[in-house]
């Protein structure tokens, strides 16, 4: 026996188990071993943009909410009380019209129109001398609540004032949710008759036209049995002298229908279908009548960002605004804006007093993981109608609507929005901010 | 000897460098990606952290992309996907939900591309897959490649349907139309069927044909089978395996064991954490069940002030402060459910109404008053689940207990309509106009029967 090799025994043995247990060690845990790499590169939609030159200050203009609110819509009037605006609301969540009046002193007072009874959702709301009586008066269209749902829960009705107490009437009632209700003289008869767009539920919805025989009872006529309107803005599209409509369509179809009014209202008006897209997943969610490039005649702006298919959104790299483009003869050509995600309202000013028309617009669902997402943006126009965006904010987060005026009287348009926040993230919470814009401009 | 240890010495060595260099690789591997967190509920934060620190072998990446995915983290999960697929590159599941998320973050041709794959990888769902492809291109505004994708996945009803509604908008009818009907073949009374058919007649001209499409598109609730449906409630099921919903699902499971004690700390527990409106219904439930009504009115009076009222909160409240003995209060919520809405719970609440006044108060008058509204809100749900013999017993006492109503003669006639009653639907449409000359739905029916309303005459 060699005593060396007898001493060297353990130290052979351990090494010999050594020697086995590395690849036998590494072969069973091999599974346990975690990359610590440089995270995988993730490619996303862009969701904040260069900030705005015009430095816009933000003024809350409710106390500070402790949960999501839900506005749905928003319209500004002037003050009774100053030379300023006041702001009117629709208030998904109390289910009141609320009108914001701007004190002489500049603090901002919440009142309730609709002090009689609450409404089922009341998704938007229009400022108009109903009656004809002198004072103002208020058009509701009811969505029926922030549930989606096949019941006949919508509803139009009109707060009548009487020397400041408004009654709440109902103006149509048994059917699916409505989305927009807008009044005009269609068959020029002197009073107003109304446009509503039923967005409906699973898939039946209409577009009605309610005619006014003078004393508030309504005919209605069912223009187009369709699902998914969403807005109806009213205007003379054609310049012919009276009034047309169109209807943002967005549910199974993504369309502009226009209603040309004939002369003789509503009841034979000829449909043009001014705008399509294959693309059933757009996200239309609003639309506004406006002059964009000042050629004298209206064109659209549409909002583009509602992404309710799963719990959760994603904001699409088709998202933003397009500007439909009247040229005449019912033919409109579609212009993509601005790409920004979960846009769902816009509104036209001329934020930097160069004499032509920007555009405004907040997000419901941009891409709010990120810190510094948009939710409000304005859209520069360079006068040929090409667009710059910038951004105004980054909170509160999930805006649903938005209108521009001078608020606060100083030569320059504001941004106002309405906060509709019921999904996460469950932060940044907002009411009806007000964005103003300096009185120097940019 | 010592040749024998240097010569294993050596040999570990070599291990040692071999293995330490696998070992390196391994762990420079890329890492999962971090989403931002800090935006989630805290359950949700803990798992998806304890996913993604735990993410190891190509099944974790798998997961981990559905569990970003189902929390909403699209692009997160996009990029995991994308590294799950790298990893196993002969996936077809990896491929396809790679191709759905892809589709989710509106990257339209990458996803086909995954969608392609996974059809070549023999995915058992690979029609799906080539729907998806369809749709994407639809998404894309490229009906012609749509069409193509759709026609390959016409084993699939929706898919078909698309197809029809492609042929439709290129003005092809009767081809659309001959779709639709083996549409309707594989899935009977679908909302969408109906609703392309009158959209087919009206195209054709026939605005009878195409109002009694609509009218029978009014009642109907089922749609067609979605593929994107299956994969919806996919997502949601992962969504309730962890974090938040886990820990909610938990809770109203504990609910309606009716494991009370247990039960009330572990919604607490949820609520306390983020608001959600169904598992505030079970603790409202859960409340009233073991007697703690004015607990109950204090979370019903929260959902109010947070989400607004509706009919359906209105009633439960009435319920419960009824239980309370506060018989004002709860008249005034069912009241005010009955204005607010026009569906299934202002109807229940109408019933409460009309039994109050019935049979505790001794009002038969205004008991009358609530049961014919009652009365019309069953024949109008009765309608719209196409259940034409209730709707019709209920229109007919509606009518009974308020003859002036000129919505429960509309009723009627619907209910007659329903049932095939015409000539008695006619004259029920006529007696609604009699007394309410614009009322537009009965104008509208009467259209469907092809006659002209007697206030247009």
């Amino acid at each position: 026996m060699n005593p060396s090799r007898e001493r060297n025994r353990p130290l052979a043995t351990i090494l010999v188990l050594l020697m086995l247990v590395i690849p036998v060690g590494f072969y069973s845990f091999r599974n346990d071993i975690q990359a610590r790499g440089k995270p995988v590169d993730v490619e996303r939609i862009q969701s904040s943009f260069e900030p705005s030159q015009i430095e816009f200050s933000r003024e809350a203009l409710l106390p500070n909410p402790k949960f999501g609110q839900l506005f749905s819509n928003l319209k500004l009037i002037p003050s009774t009380e100053s030379d300023w605006m006041d702001v009117v609301a629709a208030d998904c969540r109390t289910g009141r019209v609320k009108r914001l009046i701007h004190e002489s002193n500049g603090d901002w007072r919440e009142t309730i129109i609709n002090q009689d009874r609450q409404l089922p959702g009341p998704g938007g709301v229009n400022p108009v001398d109903f009656d004809g009586d002198g004072d103002i008066d208020y058009l509701v269209s009811c969505i029926g609540g922030i549930q989606p749902t096949n019941d006949l829960v919508g509803r139009v009705c009109l707060l009548k004032n009487n020397d400041g107490v408004f009654e709440t009437i109902d103006i149509l009632k048994n059917v699916r949710r409505v989305t927009d209700a807008q009044y005009g003289d269609f068959d020029n008869d002197g009073d107003l008759d109304l446009v509503v767009a039923v967005f409906g539920g699973l898939l039946q919805g209409q577009i009605l036209y309610l005619q006014n025989d003078g004393d508030l009872n309504f005919t209605d006529y069912e223009l187009l049995n369709i699902s998914g309107a969403i807005h109806v803005p009213v205007g003379d599209f054609d310049n012919d002298g009276d009034l047309d409509f169109a209807a943002l369509v967005s549910q199974e179809e993504e369309e502009v229908i226009a209603f040309e009014n004939q002369g003789d209202g509503l009841v034979n008006a000829k449909r043009h279908w001014i705008f399509s897209s294959s693309n059933f997943d757009l996200g239309t969610a609003g639309m506004v009548a406006t002059d964009l490039d000042q050629d004298g005649d209206q064109d659209f702006l549409i909002a583009i960002g509602d992404n309710l298919e799963l719990i959760n959104n994603a904001a699409q790299p088709w998202h933003g605004v397009k500007w439909l483009e009247n040229k005449g003869n019912w033919e409109f050509d579609s212009h993509q804006i601005a790409s920004v995600g979960g846009v769902y309202g816009v509104a036209p000013a001329d934020f930097d007093g160069d004499g032509d028309l920007d555009v405004a617009a907040v997000s419901i669902f941009n891409d709010w993981s990120q810190d510094n997402a948009a939710s409000v943006v304005w859209l520069e126009n360079d006068g040929e109608q090409n667009f710059k965006t910038w951004q105004v904010a980054s909170e509160p987060i999930q805006l649903s609507c938005v209108a521009c005026g001078d608020v606060n009287n100083d030569g320059t348009p504001d941004i106002v929005t309405g906060s509709f926040h019921f999904r996460r993230p469950y932060s940044k919470f907002g009411g009806i901010d007000a964005f103003l814009n300096p009185a120097e401009g940019k | 000897m010592r040749r024998e240890v240097s010569f294993t010495l050596v040999v570990i060595a070599i291990e040692v460098v071999v293995f330490g260099y696998l070992y390196f690789q391994k762990t420079s591997q890329p890492a999962p990606p971090r989403p931002n967190l800090a935006i989630v509920d805290s359950f949700t934060e803990d798992d998806l952290a304890f996913f993604r620190d735990t993410t190891k072998v190509p099944a974790d990446w798998h997961w981990l992309g559905q569990a970003y995915m189902a929390a909403g983290y699209y692009a997160e999960a996009q990029a995991t996907f994308g590294r799950a697929a790298e990893l196993m590159p002969d996936s077809a599941f990896v491929a396809f939900d790679n191709g759905f998320c892809l589709s989710r973050v509106g990257n339209l041709e990458e996803a086909n591309s995954e969608f392609q794959r996974a059809i070549e990888l023999e995915h058992p769902k690979s029609a799906d897959a080539m729907y998806f492809i369809g749709r994407n291109h639809l998404r894309n505004e490229d009906p012609k490649n749509a069409e193509e994708a759709f026609r390959k996945a016409v084993k699939i009803p929706l898919s078909k349907f698309e197809l029809a509604k492609i042929l439709y908008r290129r003005g092809d009818l009767d081809e659309a139309e001959s779709l639709l009907t083996e549409v309707v073949r594989a899935e009977k009374g679908t909302v969408q069927t109906f609703v392309l058919r009158s959209q087919i007649e009206l195209k054709r001209g026939n605005v009878a044909g195409a109002e009694k499409q609509s009218i029978e598109a009014d009642s109907k609730w089922v749609r067609i089978r979605s593929p994107f449906g299956e994969q919806r409630q996919r997502m949601m099921e992962n969504n309730s395996k962890f974090g938040y919903y886990a820990k909610a699902k938990e809770a109203m499971a504990k609910v309606a064991q009716h494991e009370n004690r247990v039960a009330r700390e572990k919604v607490k527990e949820v609520l306390g954490e983020e608001f959600d409106l169904n598992v505030q219904d079970s603790f409202i439930k859960l409340d009233v069940f073991v007697g703690r009504v004015k607990e109950a009115v204090e979370l019903i009076e929260e959902r109010i002030e947070r989400f607004g009222p509706n009919s359906s909160i209105l009633l439960t409240l009435g319920d419960v402060q009824m239980l309370r003995g506060e018989e004002e209060i709860a008249l005034q919520a069912w009241m005010e459910g009955i204005d607010i809405n026009s569906d299934k719970s202002a109807r229940d609440c109408c019933k409460r109404v009309a039994n109050y006044y019935g049979n505790t108060v001794l009002d038969k008058e205004k008991s009358l008053v609530y049961q014919a509204i009652g009365a019309e809100l069953y024949a109008q749900e009765g309608i719209l689940l196409e259940e034409f013999g209730l709707a019709n017993q209920q229109a007919t006492l509606a009518v009974k207990f308020n003859p002036s109503s000129a919505e429960a003669f509309y009723l009627l006639g619907r209910s007659e309509l329903g049932m095939g009653k015409t000539s008695a639907a006619s004259n029920s449409f006529n007696r609604c106009l009699e007394l309410e000359p614009t009322h537009g739905r009965s104008l509208l029916c009467l259209k469907s029967l092809g006659e002209i309303p007697k206030k247009a005459k």
